[in-house]
């Protein structure tokens, strides 16, 4: 007895609770599943087609996803000979944990009247976006790893975005933490209880929300993998199950860009319900999740160069704005004087 | 003979690029580029994987049974390779078509003309990513194809013309079948398209002002078809040579004078808007009357008379299993959806062909790869492969 | 410079609103259910082949205006009448469906029918001698739900499917 509840009341510990369970590893992959089911089936139906259907056929095939990772569990893993063979099967491992990393420090409302977070910080917002750099990093390797010239060219164009869209992120992010005086995200949402920041800063919100598609390669920004030039960027040479962790890392990291989001910019767990307040938080990024995923049917993507320029004319500009406009609210008295 | 690029200067900072055809965006034909940071230096279409010999194959096959033959040239544009062949095959006979087999004739090679400018916008859509505008051309042909079926029987492969006029009637009620697709393939291109894919910032922004292509090099270099008239040449085979019924119609000729990759698309644009009107005219205009040639009509056998004389349809006349034109030489040109179409012809008076040549206009417009994409940028490359609409098994037959 | 942003926008807010539109209006579906739904091809499609050998008076023009290759004239013993004659067999592996065939003949005796399934699952099933080209093709159904449909061009939604 003593045993089970020693277990169970580590489990429940919060910094053991968010990072495996909610809204960590379980809860992420639960949401995968669902999304990539939902990114097929929303394509479909603007396409005037079905999408899957078959695999639980009463469901409308929600389960199609398990039974792709079965197929590639099945299938053979080739590694060519030229390749680097250490970094070539290291780094999709080492690109999905470091992708997760950041879950330490985002908090996710109150459970039962538990504050969930698992590391508390001060500078917490400073901590997830540093964190939040080192996927890019991984990416490029994966494609240097590969020989093949097609990886080569997918991995220079993820480096060449990656300058372009971290500086507006990282303005962004900053002038939230200059309206709201304070680089804690839990101090930032509990200041968001009357409203939201997306109401008071939009140019701020627009900036994020752009950066963080073209981070995580969503249309129309879909510049890395664009499977219709380069063969599939630097994922080409993957097969089997690497081809299954690979493609979960960009909705990984589009998950939890969208947590961050829906903390900084949506007013996270509020207006929160007694006791229950984190599923106000799922419904918002839930809901983002979605729009970013519809993007698919509705955009082309852009040219390599004219995403640069996007990135350093207008983004890199309108967050420059952000600050100055955040800055003109805290002169004038915050949030509750003006 | 192996397709290599000459030897360059640089070769240390330069990548040599084989986009073969097991690539998403090559098709079935092969390029070879070479790749300067973000700039093709030097690129080279490397054609022949979709060669059938159809050339060859036609010298050993009588002249009724190279109309499926020349047909799977391109088979989108079935109707028009159809009806290239046949015009060639009656001048040597020396006989025309009734006037409401041309009329016939002309219905269905504008219905063939819409259907392979949509799915042209097909690959354009996902050269450059976008599926929605992958899956709705591709959806909207449906109907149109479902109207092709009623006219001759079959989906693709139509095999409709012969020499002398054409084998089936119009079915009843066909007409207000017609105009309902019609109006639903109007709607949809003048709103839909329009809202998600032409008037979208990012499809402009990968469009225009890429790939130009000038009058004097598009005159020089010998292009044909919307490619020809979006660099402000207004040349149309069916006003130049009108064939069929193209010259008791009224229509206009689409054109445009940027000469870049977006004026390309929107020259097809109106070129459907110009077939969509040429077929109300078609339907309000049939004039009545036999659809074969009087010269065949007195070799119909008794068993067959009757149900002629009822409904004016009796198939193919015995003398066509063994046909034997006159001696001679002939060339005849129509305008298929993607250009100009030429027919050469060389009979001695036997069963089967000495000679026969088809000149198709994707095979003129493969210069293009050459001339439009040295030079360009990397990504600029499958959005001027989309919009220049080149069909592989058109071009190497 | 101002104008051309504001207008970008107007056309990035359309494109996105007219997929919200075929996001959420109600289904329209190209696709074919098949095999719960089977498509009932129209009355003049060209189809396999059906012999009608009291017409038949075996002049050949059928399979000499073959553009396949794939008509030949056998000969055919009756079993009633111990009579025998010359009737074509039809080698689908060739087949090209163009119809010429059933053009051609003078009296009427080859006709098309509206099945163009020819899949088997031994390869010899795919020539059709004398005997079974006089019975004509069959359907199996894929599954005991099939159901036909016929399919009609709609003004709004292109294609519609009826069941029958």
């Amino acid at each position: 007895m003593e045993i089970i509840n020693l277990i169970l009341s580590m489990l429940l510990h919060p910094s053991i609770f968010v990072p495996l369970i909610f809204p960590g590893l379980i809860t992420i992959l639960i949401v995968i599943i669902l999304l990539i089911w939902a990114e097929r089936k929303i394509a479909a139906k603007i396409q005037m087609r079905i999408g899957p259907l078959y695999v639980t056929r009463r469901l409308g095939g929600i389960l199609q996803l398990l039974a792709d990772l079965l197929r590639y569990m099945f299938a053979e893993l080739i590694i060519s000979k030229e390749s680097d063979k250490l970094m070539f099967i290291a780094s999709p491992i080492i690109a999905l944990t470091v992708t997760l990393l950041p879950l330490a420090v985002i908090p996710a409302g109150s459970l039962l009247g538990i504050e969930l977070v698992a590391l508390k910080t001060s500078i917490g917002l400073l901590a997830a976006l540093t964190l939040s750099s080192l996927t890019p990093i991984f990416i490029i390797v994966m494609g240097w790893a590969s020989n093949n010239k097609f990886a080569l060219i997918g991995s220079l164009r993820e480096g060449y975005l990656m300058i372009s869209y971290e500086v507006p992120m990282y303005l962004s992010a900053l002038s939230v933490a200059i309206l709201h005086g304070s680089l804690d995200i839990v101090n930032i949402v509990n200041n968001q209880q009357r409203i939201w920041t997306a109401l008071i800063n939009p140019f701020a919100a627009f900036s994020f929300f752009t950066s963080m598609i073209m981070s995580t390669s969503r249309f129309p920004f879909e510049i890395t993998e664009s499977d219709s030039e380069l063969v599939a960027g630097p994922y080409t040479e993957y097969s089997s199950i690497l081809y299954g962790l690979v493609m979960g890392v960009p909705y990984m990291r589009l998950y939890v860009f969208t947590l961050l989001f829906v903390n900084l910019f949506l007013g996270g767990w509020y207006p929160a319900i007694n006791g229950f307040s984190s599923i106000i938080l799922i419904l918002k990024v839930l809901v983002i999740l979605l729009f970013s995923v519809f993007l698919r049917s509705v955009y082309p993507r852009y040219r390599l160069d004219q995403a640069i320029r996007i990135g350093w004319h207008s983004l890199f500009v309108l967050s420059l704005i952000s600050i100055i406009l955040s800055l003109l609210i805290i002169g004038c008295g915050g949030i509750s004087g003006c | 003979m192996k397709m290599v690029l000459p030897k360059s200067q640089n070769s240390e900072k330069e990548i040599e690029l084989f986009i073969g055809p097991q690539h998403p965006a090559s098709g079935h034909m092969r390029f070879i580029g070479r790749v300067d940071g973000d700039i093709f230096t030097k690129f080279i279409p490397d054609p022949g994987w979709v060669h059938r010999g159809i050339e060859k194959i036609a010298e050993n096959r009588k002249w009724i049974q190279i109309i499926p033959l020349v047909e799977r040239a391109a088979i989108l544009d079935a109707a028009n390779m159809n009806i290239g062949y046949v015009i060639a095959l009656e001048k040597l006979l020396d006989i025309e078509a009734p006037p409401r087999a041309q009329y016939l004739r002309t219905l269905l090679c504008e219905i063939n003309r819409i259907t392979s400018h949509l799915y042209g916008f097909g690959i354009a859509g996902i050269m450059i990513g976008s599926s929605t505008f992958y899956m709705w051309p591709f959806a909207d042909r449906e109907p149109l194809i479902d109207i092709a079926q009623l006219i001759t029987g079959s989906r693709l492969t139509y095999s409709y013309m012969i020499p002398g006029g054409v084998r089936r009637d119009l079915p009843q009620g066909f007409k207000e079948k017609a105009l309902k697709a019609l109006k639903y393939i109007e709607r949809r291109l003048n709103n839909d398209y329009f809202r998600l894919f032409f008037d979208n910032p990012v499809t402009k922004a990968r469009y225009k002002g890429v790939g130009v292509l000038k009058k004097d090099d598009a005159i020089k270099l010998g292009i044909v078809g919307p490619n020809l008239r979006a660099s402000n040449v207004k040349y149309d085979v069916r006003k130049v040579e009108p064939y069929a019924a193209y010259s008791e119609l009224e229509f206009d000729i689409a054109y445009r004078e940027e000469g870049d990759c977006y004026a390309r698309l929107m020259v097809r644009v109106e070129e459907i808007r110009q077939s969509i009107k040429i077929i109300r005219q078609i339907l309000n205009k049939m004039p009545q009357g036999p659809i074969i040639h009087k010269k065949y009509e007195r070799l119909i056998s008794l068993k067959k008379l009757e149900e002629y004389q009822k409904t004016g349809v009796f198939g193919l006349p015995a003398i066509f299993a063994t046909l034997r034109p006159p001696a001679g030489e002939v060339i005849s040109r129509v305008e298929a959806a993607r250009g100009e179409l030429i027919f050469h012809i060389i009979s001695t008076g036997d069963l089967r062909p000495y000679r026969l040549r088809m000149v198709t206009p994707s095979f003129r417009n493969m210069v293009l790869f050459r001339e439009l994409i040295s030079g360009a940028r990397v990504m600029d490359f499958p959005a001027i492969y989309g919009s220049i609409d080149y069909f592989p098994p058109e071009s190497d037959r | 410079m101002v104008a051309k942003i504001i207008s970008n926008f107007y056309y990035h807010i359309r494109a996105i609103l007219t997929g919200l539109k075929y996001l959420f209006s109600p289904g329209i579906r190209i696709t074919l259910k098949y095999p719960d739904e089977l498509l009932l091809l129209p009355e003049n499609y060209r189809g396999m082949l059906k012999l009608n050998n009291d017409l038949c008076i075996s002049c050949g023009l059928c399979s000499q205006v073959c553009p396949a290759g794939a008509l030949s004239l056998k000969l055919f013993e009756y079993e009633q009448t111990k009579q025998v004659k010359r009737h074509p067999e039809v080698d689908y592996k060739r087949c090209i469906f163009c119809g010429f065939c059933v053009d051609i003949c003078p009296s009427k005796a080859l006709e098309l029918t509206r099945i163009h399934d020819a899949a088997f699952y031994v390869r010899d099933e795919l020539y059709y001698e004398v005997d079974r080209l006089i019975t004509g093709p069959k359907i199996d159904l894929p599954c005991k739900k099939s159901k036909y449909v016929v399919s009609e061009i709609d003004e709004v939604k292109g294609l519609v499917y009826r069941n029958v």
